[in-house]
């Protein structure tokens, strides 16, 4: 193990985990067994922890208080306008509401107009069925002419005669 | 029945960190917690979308962005894991969708305030040429601090992200693949390739000892 080319890539793996502290003990001894026998994986190593050392000169930014300001300020603006649109659509709820209660009562109200007046008015099919007897034999009796008649008649026992004619 | 919620409470080991408390004291609508957690974390976070989108204002409005995240969710707000593991998985999530929506294109160019802020001339003017790429050149610290940041724009989003945690915020394997939704061994191999491809393109500027 000469040259850092040689090495795995999981031992390479775990060279950067050894420097970030991350390997168990036996991991640990294995890693440090590799870097005691071959110069090359302590150079890797040197240059490994050098080049992240680098990593140091990358810029950190401070806002500062303003940014925390700002920030609040924005989420309370989106708070108050998240607020507004539940106002809102608490109003257009309401309304809708109280639309479709006067819906529904207009409904009732259809409804029972409608039972009533099936229950009050003249059923004009029913009085037909009622007078259907006697529309039955309306040309016999219209030939009678009147019950005054029929009356006379019988009184003459003109029918009795005929019956005891057909007996 | 307090007692009992104490106790509930003490056993979950997210509770311990600071920041959570935090965070629960917002649930509970105390808005002075959330301007601390601001406080206590924007410059880190600015820092971390900076290094990555290489624009300060987008940096600026991402990391708004994140902690409005953080107080809509308020309400839903569990203590599972470290304040800070869940604002990075945020922070990634809106960094990599960014970086989607950027596309290919490269926003490189630093504006006049940042470049002042980072007291580092402009990029065109600062690239070494490559006959000054050799590792006996004495150069400044504007010019490394602008191969530093080459460096790091030649990794891949992940890998960057990988690194911008554990180098800004000291963040372990197991937390970075918390916040990554990576799993440790993925997060391990990230970091090792991160590492290498650092090691690579700074070999010029580094030299070893001895």
């Amino acid at each position: 193990m000469d040259k850092v080319t040689r090495l795995s890539v999981q031992q390479r793996a775990d060279l950067v985990a050894y420097l970030d502290g991350e390997l168990d003990d036996s991991e640990t001894r294995s890693i440090e067994e590799t870097l005691a026998k071959s110069p090359a994986a302590r150079r890797d190593v040197e240059m490994l922890s050098r080049a992240w050392d680098m990593l140091d000169l990358l810029p950190r930014l401070d806002p500062g208080e303003e940014f925390t300001q700002q920030t609040i300020s924005r989420l309370r603006a989106v708070e108050q306008g998240k607020q507004a649109t539940t106002a809102k659509l608490g109003v257009w709820t309401r309304r809708c509401l109280v639309a479709a209660i006067w819906m529904a009562g207009l409904a009732t109200a259809i409804l029972c107009g409608i039972f009533t007046a099936v229950q009050t008015l003249p059923n004009e099919g029913q009085q037909m069925i009622d007078d259907f007897p006697v529309v039955e034999k309306l040309d016999l009796y219209e030939s009678v002419g009147s019950l005054e008649f029929l009356e006379e008649l019988e009184r003459r026992d003109l029918f009795e005669n005929t019956e005891a004619e057909n007996e | 029945m307090s007692n009992v919620a104490t106790k509930k409470t003490n056993a979950n080991p997210a509770v311990r960190d600071p920041d959570v408390r935090l965070m629960l004291r917002v649930k509970d609508g105390d808005e002075g917690a959330f301007a601390q957690l601001v406080s206590n974390y924007q410059s880190r976070l600015v820092s971390i979308f900076y290094n990555m989108l290489g624009n300060r204002e987008t940096a600026e409005d991402l990391a708004q962005e994140c902690f409005l995240r953080i107080y809509q969710a308020r309400h839903g707000y569990e203590p599972t894991a470290k304040f800070a593991t869940w604002l990075y998985r945020i922070a990634n999530n809106l960094a990599s969708n960014t970086r989607r929506s950027f596309g290919r294109r490269k926003e490189v160019s630093l504006s006049a305030q940042d470049s002042k802020m980072m007291d580092a001339t402009p990029r065109e003017q600062s690239v070494p040429e490559k006959s000054a790429l050799m590792p006996t050149r004495q150069i400044d610290t504007r010019e490394t601090r602008e191969v530093v940041r080459e460096a790091l724009e030649d990794l891949n989003d992940r890998q960057r992200m990988a690194v911008l945690l554990h180098k800004f915020e000291e963040m372990s394997y197991a937390d970075i693949s918390e916040a990554m939704e990576l799993t440790p061994t993925a997060v391990k191999s990230l970091l090792s390739r991160a590492r290498d491809n650092l090691r690579e393109t700074l070999a010029g500027y580094v030299q070893p000892a001895g």
